[in-house]
């Protein structure tokens, strides 16, 4: 069965769940009600032979409404099968239904979310930071979060400080010159000047 | 490569022949003779003729030669035993309670420890320190003294509260008679007469008597406490031994060498010493945070081989290791961890920032990364590179062997601590 059939199976399964259904370069994505995940993802798993959480990811739509969006990677090790699921977390209501019980793999991928981007989890067995510390004030991973980090303090545990950017983030402006001038860090905060045409990737 | 070594194997088949009897055994123990036998004046008189009948101080490394005893790793004990002993004395009561401002002075130490070691007779060994600022320190001279010398109480004790003399050097300087007022000037050679049952020498010694007025009387001129040092120097002038004559004139290198007492005594600066075994045998704490820690250990392969430093003892127990090389990334998460690593090791300790990322933070300009280990810990070397290669991290090693040859030994290494105090 490939992935398109999969996919087709599954929104006949759960008309009413299935928001979208999308493929793009023979992958197949299903965005879903965040309501039905749960049931969905049981019956991918028990039906369709979907044994394998790749991964679980977060993505911040900072400035649109919902501003937070769920990505579950499925994966039948038994029909070498891909699957995408998505699902859409608004920023008031920011719980997500947990799926470590019906994978295991999800307890660490939802904590890691949970950690730098601040989504809950309901229902989930162990949730804690994964990646910073306990008592950590932020989630860094979210847009309004700067790169170079904030104060924070936490005596005996951690402590941060924002790096010197110094005009970065830690790229190289594509203009001639030496490294000086090419990569903004290495100047004086002040210094940079953003180039009139900035080429992110050539 | 191939010629150097057979030539090298050469000339040390040579040496072995040279010796006529082969290879000699490594593992079978040196006899050691009998305490009481060793130091019985017979047996004395047998091996040293030159020795009189109630010279009583001899050069300690002489007879622990005859002995038997290594007189390499006896000093080498004797000088731990001398340095743990000044240390102490420093921390508790500061540079400045051994030695008022502005004095340079040579002051005797004790080794009681080596009153058990020399079994039936009653002899402190005692060291000759030169001791001046900063704080350096010279062995001069080392020679047993009579403990029945001993009689009177510590003269340095003062009320409480105050600095007292440790008993051992108390004990030393009551030998050389009770304190001079120092208004009254240098005790004239008269003192001579007290000592002149030592002196078995003839005229010989007034020279070096005069020579040590000389040298000793200038610098101990404002001081009672050196004055009678200075008692005590004369009286080791006098008591007759060729060894006895202080290397006055080398007082300000590393290490003076004599060869008439070669093998028994090495005169050098505390510092010196220190230094030197300090330097040669830094056991590193491995701090491996990132890809550095893998060049890292490459360093200690074969290819590269920092045990040619002395460097090779990767200890995993702080309380063990000397220098960290904080080789990767330090997180925040981390860098507490890192930080308690690093007190938990003993001084004298140093730190080698390795790669970019320890010394600055690196590429990572980052919420998550702490940006350079100096944030936290004192870093002696900074080494550049990402990561660098084995070849550098040898070199930042050989830059800090440098520093800490440059270090004084006894009083940098705790600043903190002293001032605590």
């Amino acid at each position: 069965m490939t992935s398109d059939e999969m996919s087709n199976k599954l929104s006949e399964a759960f008309p009413a769940a299935v928001i979208d259904q999308s493929r793009f370069r023979d992958e197949s994505t299903l965005r879903i009600q965040t309501s039905a995940l749960r049931e969905v993802c049981l019956y991918a798993r028990d039906t369709l032979g979907f044994n394998y959480l790749i991964d679980i990811s977060s993505v911040d739509h900072f400035g649109n409404e919902p501003r937070y969006e769920m990505v579950y990677e499925l994966y039948s090790l038994k029909d070498c099968v891909h699957l995408r699921l998505k699902i859409s977390v608004s920023e008031d209501d920011c719980t997500v239904p947990t799926v470590s019980h019906i994978w295991p793999t999800a307890d660490w991928h939802e904590r890691e979310v949970y950690d730098l981007m601040g989504i809950q989890f309901s229902n989930h067995p162990d949730l804690r930071r994964i990646l910073m510390w306990d008592g950590y004030p932020y989630h860094p991973l979210r847009k309004d979060f700067p790169l170079q980090g904030k104060h924070s303090d936490l005596p005996g545990v951690a402590f941060t400080e924002p790096a010197p950017l110094a005009g970065g983030p830690f790229v190289t402006v594509p203009t001639d010159g030496t490294t000086q001038v090419r990569e903004p860090r290495a100047r004086h905060a002040g210094d940079f000047v953003p180039p009139e045409k900035f080429i992110a990737e050539p | 490569m191939a010629v150097l070594y057979r030539q090298n194997l050469a000339s040390r088949a040579n040496d072995v022949h040279l010796r006529g009897a082969g290879l000699p055994n490594f593992f079978e123990p040196r006899p050691l003779l009998p305490a009481e036998d060793v130091i019985s004046r017979a047996r004395l008189a047998a091996m040293r003729p030159d020795i009189q009948e109630n010279q009583t101080d001899l050069p300690v490394f002489g007879s622990e030669c005859a002995r038997g005893v290594n007189p390499g790793l006896f000093a080498a004990w004797t000088l731990l035993r001398l340095v743990q002993k000044i240390q102490k004395e420093t921390l508790r009561f500061g540079f400045e309670s051994i030695l008022p401002a502005g004095i340079i002075a040579t002051v005797i130490m004790v080794v009681p420890d080596a009153l058990h070691r020399t079994g039936g007779e009653k002899h402190f060994v005692v060291w000759v320190v030169f001791l001046f600022r900063p704080f350096c320190l010279q062995i001069l001279h080392t020679v047993r003294v009579p403990v029945n010398v001993v009689t009177e109480p510590n003269p340095q004790a003062g009320p409480a509260g105050q600095y007292r003399a440790p008993e051992w050097l108390g004990q030393i300087l009551s030998i050389a008679g009770p304190c001079r007022d120092p208004a009254q000037g240098l005790p004239a050679l008269g003192f001579e007469k007290k000592s002149a049952h030592r002196n078995k020498q003839g005229n010989g010694s007034h020279k070096r008597q005069a020579a040590f007025h000389k040298t000793a009387g200038c610098v101990f001129r404002n001081s009672a406490i050196p004055a009678q040092v200075y008692l005590f120097m004369i009286w080791l002038a006098q008591s007759g031994i060729e060894n006895s004559l202080l290397p006055m004139s080398t007082t300000l290198s590393p290490v003076a060498y004599d060869a008439k007492i070669e093998g028994n005594v090495i005169f050098t600066q505390v510092d010196a010493a220190i230094n030197w075994m300090r330097s040669n045998s830094l056991w590193p704490m491995p701090m491996g945070l990132a890809c550095c820690a893998i060049e890292l250990m490459a360093a200690s392969s074969s290819r590269f081989d920092i045990s040619r430093f002395g460097a090779e003892v990767m200890r995993f127990s702080p309380r063990q290791a000397d220098v960290m090389i904080v080789a990767g990334t330090v997180t925040y998460k981390m860098a507490l961890a890192v930080k308690r690593i690093w007190d938990q090791m003993p001084e004298p300790k140093w730190c080698i920032a390795m790669g970019a990322c320890a010394s600055s933070g690196g590429m990572y300009r980052s919420y998550a990364v702490l940006q350079g280990i100096d944030h936290l810990i004192p870093v002696d070397v900074y080494i550049s590179g990402c990561p660098p290669r084995p070849e550098a991290l040898l070199d930042g090693l050989m830059r800090l062997q440098k520093k800490i040859m440059g270090e004084h030994a006894l009083v940098d290494q705790k600043k903190e601590l002293l001032e605590t105090l």
